[in-house]
């Protein structure tokens, strides 16, 4: 079903994609350990009381920023990964198809041969590792860049929460997939799912439904902190919301007219 | 019977405020080279990507080279060539990239045929194909498709774009390949006089309709144009099945009728000189299509 042909081609079309991604969340994730206990105390020696007030922040959350474990996990699990994943997730989709639509090369893929399963799940499975690179390799560069800033961290811990964001970003990326089938227009897509997606970061403001909403769930703080077991059943509804989005994306795709 | 690489019945596609293809029953015999002809927007393209699996009908069905493409779409496809209207190919990728890419999905691709061709086309293989001339990135898609070894070659307007001269050369060089390997070939053109040098058996369509589908020396035998001259002032032309086009002259008749008019039977009086005028497959076409201009 998956033809490692036009796998290649894929991560090969999408490389400027990777590396840009790479090279930002690089940037966000490898220099933090190197800044934080700058960052720490400028926030707690030089910023006024009244500002951290409105940022949210009380001089206990400044303390537990000493933990350097919990300090990444916030620089990293709960900001960069989730905010700069999600737009990499989503540029990643919209254009797996729809770029083919835009350039009629779809016709040519398929005359070469190639039926419409084999297209789009090497094309999904394309994407996804382009996902999984983009996610993985920058959080475990984080691990020896801890080391040579001399900080000490609990891997395991940060290594479980990227688990259950990167589950999160996979359905935004089938998400993306799935719009740019519909919509066979690469830029209408991404801009369709980033709308979804801040439409979602946007609800978070409202406090009863906070804690259901995807963002609030890709950080896994309770899991974190210690309070809770590692959330099995978060992982298992983004399994299976990423599912049914590329299944239903591979159905309309496959009785799309070319 | 024939034996048909394509065989059509009632196949027709309806796209919201069009009905791109009608009822089209079209019967493309094994080994000929079968004309697709009809003017910009009569339904070619469809019918072809229809036969290809990628665009599925709204009614009718087909089989081409035994199977149903829309069922058996990948299976079929491998021993299908297709070269598109526009440029279809990726234009990142170097010749002996997208050579290479093709290579890797054809189980039946011949290098050496691919090689010969190069040569014969003489294709920069480290120039990227968006960077090609229109010229070079048809030939280069005419190699991708021909490599390899379809049973079934279905070309769409491949010449569109290209200039006379080229389109000579084009049309020669893929002949002169065509004949070596005893392919079944389907080109569609609206340039009919391209294809009355090559085809064998040709299918008019017009407005997704088929006007008639036939060997095209048959066709050029049977329909021909009738100038009846009179002493006096011309009758009325009568209503007789097989009048294509009629014009009525003072003096004379002006008729394009194909074979089931008998030009004897059709007199209402003495004439004073009957011509008959062969045709050409313009002419015919428009004779099918009702003489409007395009």
């Amino acid at each position: 079903m998956i033809r490692k042909t036009l796998l290649f081609k894929e991560l090969r079309e999408m490389r400027w994609k990777l590396t840009v991604g790479m090279l930002m969340l690089f940037v966000t994730g490898v220099s933090y350990p190197f800044m934080h206990e700058w960052l720490v105390g400028y926030m707690s020696s030089s910023l006024p009381v009244e500002l951290l007030g409105r940022l949210g922040l009380t001089p206990e959350s400044i303390q537990a920023l000493n933990d350097f474990t919990f300090a990444t996990f916030g620089n990293w699990n709960a900001k960069n990964l989730q905010q700069i994943g999600t737009i990499l997730a989503i540029l990643l989709g919209m254009g797996l198809l729809a770029g083919e639509y835009e350039h009629d090369t779809m016709s040519f893929l398929l005359s070469s041969g190639l039926g419409r399963r084999t297209v789009f799940w090497s094309k999904a499975v394309a994407g996804m590792t382009g996902l999984a690179i983009l996610v993985w390799i920058p959080t475990l560069a984080i691990f020896p860049a801890s080391a040579l800033a001399g900080q000490q961290m609990q891997h395991y811990r940060i290594l479980g929460a990227t688990l259950v964001t990167f589950a999160g970003l996979a359905a935004f990326f089938a998400l993306s997939i799935l719009l740019s089938a519909v919509i066979k227009d690469g830029l209408k897509a991404g801009l369709a799912a980033g709308g979804i997606a801040l439409g979602l970061g946007l609800l978070g403001v409202v406090p009863d439904i906070s804690d259901y909403l995807p963002f609030r769930q890709m950080a896994a703080m309770p899991y974190f902190l210690g309070v809770a077991s590692f959330p099995w059943l978060t992982m298992a509804i983004f399994a299976a919301l990423t599912t049914l989005l590329l299944v239903l994306a591979y159905r309309t795709y496959a009785r799309d007219d070319i | 019977m024939m034996d048909l690489a394509i065989q059509t019945k009632q196949l027709s596609k309806h796209y919201p405020n069009v009905e791109a293809v009608q009822e089209l029953n079209l019967q493309v015999p094994v080994g000929s080279i079968f004309g697709f002809l009809g003017p910009n927007g009569a339904g070619k393209t469809t019918t072809i990507r229809m036969l290809l699996g990628l665009t599925f009908p709204t009614r009718g069905n087909a089989t081409v080279l035994g199977l149903n493409p829309w069922e058996q779409g990948s299976a079929l496809r491998q021993h299908l060539g297709y070269v598109a209207e526009n440029n279809n190919l990726y234009n990142y990728m170097r010749v002996r990239d997208i050579l290479s890419f093709t290579k890797s999905l054809k189980a039946t691709w011949d290098d050496g045929l691919a090689n010969q061709m190069l040569e014969l086309f003489d294709l920069p293989q480290k120039e990227e194909v968006g960077t090609l001339s229109r010229g070079m990135q048809r030939q280069l898609a005419l190699i991708l498709a021909l490599a390899s070894r379809p049973k079934l070659l279905l070309l769409d307007e491949p010449t569109s774009g290209l200039d006379p001269i080229k389109r000579r050369e084009f049309l020669n060089l893929m002949l002169e390949q065509l004949v070596e390997q005893e392919q079944t070939i389907l080109l569609s053109s609206h340039d009919l006089s391209e294809v009355e040098r090559i085809a064998d058996y040709v299918a008019l369509i017009d407005h997704g309709s088929m006007l008639v589908q036939s060997p095209l020396d048959d066709l050029k035998q049977n329909v021909k144009q009738l100038i009846i001259g009179f002493s006096g002032e011309a009758p009325e032309v009568p209503k007789e099945t097989g009048i294509l086009q009629a014009k009525r002259a003072p003096n004379r008749w002006e008729l394009i009728v194909d074979e089931r008019v008998d030009a004897a039977s059709l007199l209402p009086m003495p004439a004073v000189r009957v011509e008959e005028r062969r045709l050409s497959l313009e002419e015919i076409f428009f004779a099918y299509a009702g003489g409007q201009a395009r």
